[in-house]
């Protein structure tokens, strides 16, 4: 196991590497000049080609990309990631101030859908063709074909404006999560209740559980003691990919909520060619991914011994 | 000192001022002939005792200027002096309270740092030597008193117990260490006021700047934000990050929130709110959804059409603005190479349905080059009538073709029209003019594009909207100067006129106000041969707030002062 987890480790590196090049590299074939970006972000008025020239001078923009990568992996390697452009924070600043809301709401959305969709998914293969697996359908398209940030306006016109029971924008309170988290949720349940039933229904038709059947074992011994287990490993593994794409793509939840996350800092810094901000959010969504694959392995392997032993 | 005078500038045009300010000038001089020294606070621009008096009057108000000039007349130096007095300021001293929350979807600042981001003064965090008010005219604020010693020579007292946030009094070597930062931090700032303008410490409080040509300009630029007073956070220090404004950031987190206190050594007393918390939402809907539910107690331009969908507890309202809506056209490429186009395109357009199409009919439509109203004499240069503009492009050599567009030399009448999404109402506006443009003859193609200033930089363009803040001074020479002349930041059609070019050298140098503003109205004539661009409307201010909750809010027509010292919460 620490062999594995070693290796795995040791992995990282280069593919972060590779994601901060490619990063860099397609930041700098982007048409557009940052430099006018962010003097307009900075709020003036007549950008003249002096102050475009000054600001390019001030961030090393006329410098060759090579050596403006190299300069940056240099300050990387000692944990300096370079200060943003606009803010001129350094970036590993403006990511340790978010992660942890980002982690907040993304863990909490990935909680919630689990709590319900898998039962939801279970339920509607168990009863495949009844009205409970219509209405499990129904609930998953409306889930998945429903916009975001359309269930969020409207959760704030109801429960915030109409009702005053929750906040209309999101905040660090009990309160304040309940909306993000519920609109970011929805859709995550729609993807899983969909797999969980067809991972169920899959299972169900294993020869195991027809022997299981045959024992006279009931339908609840069964299905936890013979389809749950077998339906932990797809669903587990889904639910860790979705989970790091709530984390490093809720940035339309987070736009509408104003919430203080990776997502949206990533969108603001792209729209601004704040190029520290996004290579940083590169690394940050590469380490993101890679830890909650390494972290969904483990469980899978602990869940599944046929995977542990390969 | 005792042979200059000091006289309050103002700039206001309208006809209530015109008469307030003959009653303010009998007031004074009366006041004056008693030999009583008249607290009141004012940008004093002094001369010589037997010409400035006359060439310092304000810059647009007849009524001012006559009262200066019986006030400053040779024969009474001295009172004139005393009717500048030194501005008493009431000072605050009761005890901050209250939070006031507000929601904002743009110009956050990104940092508190006056070299690095120009959004802080909007925040009562920033403060410059002069500034507007809300009826448009120039008042001093960090400066006590602004006075003009000769055509060159600028004195600039700062007043007496003003502090920077970290308690340290604000000197005269602060003032020139700020404007040497200025100017290397800002580029723009140096087409303002010259660099090379020598400034001496006359005090501990008085600086004296010696401009290298007489600049007209000069107290209306002290209000720009760009010559923003600050000092660094650390001795030596590169950053403008000490502020002298009435409220400091205790918290930004950038895009999100923005949280401020009272500065209790402000030198007006400490500001009336406890707390003031903004939020960043990007979202309209969710701003005006927030105000609804009582999460926040007031929002700042939001869309026009959302003032109807507030309930008896909120007070909305749209107040006029400096920001004009236009049409940069590009003077260096067909069609707009020819006059007569510029001029059809401009009168085929009916402002009043651009009006309602974007800006839900709250506001103005514009023919002039200023907004009217705000104190800038101004004439109508445009106008709209479409068999108008038939007729001239007829006269012009354009016949309509087989599919009803014009050509001529066989050149057809199309062009691209480029939007962006950042003013909401530009791309409507657009849609709309290619609709109205359509029968006269125009094929226009509208393209919304992210940024047209990386566009216009390339040349490679034919027409674009653009929304203008035309008041960032109180002066005409900035915007004149800007879209007009020859590499004005906003000329990004290339206009060039040398009958421009000499009037706004004239402008520059010309101190007298009413001379100025004779200036501005021909170099608005020649605009109106020209048309080198085209104007649209004046959008409004729109504000919201909760009633019984927002106490002295007073709209601004410039939006670089939301938070005063004026608005408090109950």
């Amino acid at each position: 196991m620490s062999r594995f987890l070693i290796a795995r480790l040791l992995a990282v590196f280069p593919v972060l590497l590779v994601i901060s090049l490619l990063a860099f590299g397609l930041q700098a074939i982007t048409p557009g000049d940052p430099a006018i970006l962010l003097l307009q972000a900075s709020g003036v008025e007549t950008i003249t080609p002096e102050a475009i020239q000054a600001k390019r001078a001030e961030l090393h923009l006329d410098d060759p990309l090579p050596v403006r990568y190299t300069q940056w992996l240099v300050g990387a390697l000692h944990g300096d990631f370079g200060r943003s452009f606009r803010s001129y924070e350094p970036v590993t600043n403006l990511y340790r101030d978010r992660i942890a809301a980002t982690a907040l709401l993304a863990l909490c959305a990935a909680s919630l859908s689990a709590l319900f969709a898998i039962p939801l998914g279970m339920t509607a293969a168990y009863w495949r063709g009844s009205w409970l697996d219509a209405l499990a359908q129904v609930l998953a398209v409306i889930g998945s074909a429903v916009p975001g940030f359309w269930v969020a306006l409207m959760g704030i016109y109801f429960l915030a404006a109409r009702l005053h029971w929750l906040p209309a924008f999101g905040t660090l309170t009990m309160k304040g999560v309940i909306m993000p988290v519920g609109v970011l949720a929805l859709a995550n349940m729609a993807t899983l209740t969909r797999l969980t039933r067809g991972v169920v229904l899959d299972v169900l038709s294993q020869p195991f559980v027809r022997v299981a059947r045959a024992k006279g074992l009931s339908t609840r011994e069964i299905a936890i003691r013979h389809v749950f287990p077998n339906t932990l490993g797809p669903i587990l593994t889904v639910l860790g990919l979705e989970t790091a794409h709530l984390m490093t793509g809720a940035a339309v939840v987070e736009y509408v909520f104003a919430w203080p996350g990776i997502g949206k800092l990533a969108v603001d810094a792209a729209l601004l060619r704040d190029t520290p901000v996004i290579v940083g959010f590169a690394i940050a969504a590469g380490l993101i991914f890679v830890t909650l694959n390494l972290v969904v392995d483990l469980a899978v392997g602990t869940v599944d011994p046929r995977v542990r032993s390969v | 000192m005792n042979q200059v005078e000091r006289i309050r500038i103002s700039r206001r045009l309208q006809r209530r001022t015109f008469l307030g300010g003959v009653a303010f000038g009998g007031v004074s001089i009366l006041l004056a002939a008693c030999g009583d020294a008249m607290p009141t606070p004012g940008v004093a621009p002094a001369g010589s005792a037997t010409v400035a008096a006359t060439s310092m009057a304000p810059a647009s108000s007849p009524a001012m200027s006559s009262s200066s000039a019986s006030a400053g007349s040779p024969a009474s130096p001295t009172r004139a002096m005393g009717l500048a007095g030194t501005p008493t300021v009431a000072r605050r001293t009761a005890a901050p309270r209250g939070e006031l929350r507000l929601a904002l979807g743009f110009d956050f600042p990104a940092k508190i740092d006056a070299l690095k981001d120009t959004h802080l003064m909007p925040y009562g965090l920033l403060e410059t030597l002069t500034r507007q008010t809300p009826q448009n005219t120039l008042e001093p604020w960090l400066a006590e008193q602004v006075t003009r010693v000769d055509p060159t020579t600028w004195r600039v007292t700062v007043r007496q117990g003003a502090k920077f946030w970290d308690g340290s009094a604000v000197t005269a070597d602060d003032i020139i260490a700020a404007f040497q930062k200025n100017w290397a931090g800002f580029p723009d700032a140096k087409g303002i006021i010259s660099p090379d303008t020598k400034m001496t410490a006359i005090d501990q409080r008085t600086v004296e700047f010696k401009t290298p040509a007489p600049s007209g300009i000069f107290p209306y630029a002290l209000s720009l934000t760009l010559f923003g007073i600050h000092k660094p956070s650390t001795p030596g220090g590169a950053d403008g990050g000490i502020l002298t404004g009435p409220y400091r950031a205790t918290k930004l987190v950038v895009d999100n929130e923005l949280t401020l206190e009272p500065f209790a050594d402000h030198w007006g007393g400490p500001a009336p709110i406890a707390k003031i918390s903004i939020r960043f939402v990007p979202d309209p809907n969710a701003r005006l959804l927030a105000l609804q539910s009582g999460d926040i107690d007031m929002l700042y331009n939001f869309p026009p059409e959302s003032l109807k969908s507030f309930d008896s507890a909120v007070e909305a309202m749209a107040t006029p603005s400096g920001r004009v809506d236009l049409i940069n056209l590009n003077l260096k490429r067909p069609p707009f190479n020819d006059r007569v186009v510029r001029e059809a395109f401009s009168t085929a357009i009916d402002r009043a349905i651009l009006n309602t199409v974007g800006l839900d009919g709250r506001g103005v439509p514009q023919y002039t080059l200023f907004p009217t109203g705000v104190g800038f004499e101004t004439i109508p240069i445009q106008t709209y009538d479409q068999a108008k503009a038939k007729q001239l492009l007829e006269s012009g050599g354009w016949q309509v073709g087989a599919d009803g567009v014009r050509v001529k030399d066989g050149q057809r009448l199309a062009f691209t029209l480029l939007s962006y999404p950042g003013r909401a109402q530009l791309t409507p506006y657009a849609v709309s003019i290619q609709s109205q443009l359509k029968p006269v003859g125009f094929a226009i193609e509208v393209k919304e594009v992210q940024n047209v200033t990386e566009v216009t930089k390339t040349g490679d363009w034919d027409a674009t909207m653009k929304s203008n803040n035309m008041l960032p001074t109180g002066d005409p020479l900035y915007e004149l100067n800007r879209l007009l002349g020859q590499g004005g930041g906003d000329n990004v059609g290339q206009y060039v006129n040398l009958q421009v070019e000499s009037l706004l050298n004239d402008l520059r140098v010309e101190l007298d106000p009413a001379q100025r503003q004779q200036l501005s109205l021909k170099i608005q004539e020649i605009a109106k041969t020209d048309v080198p661009d085209v104007f649209l409307a004046v959008g409004p201010i729109t504000t919201a707030y909760r009633k019984g909750k927002v106490r002295g809010y007073t709209p601004h027509p410039n939006d670089s002062y939301l938070i005063s010292t004026d608005l408090s919460v109950s």
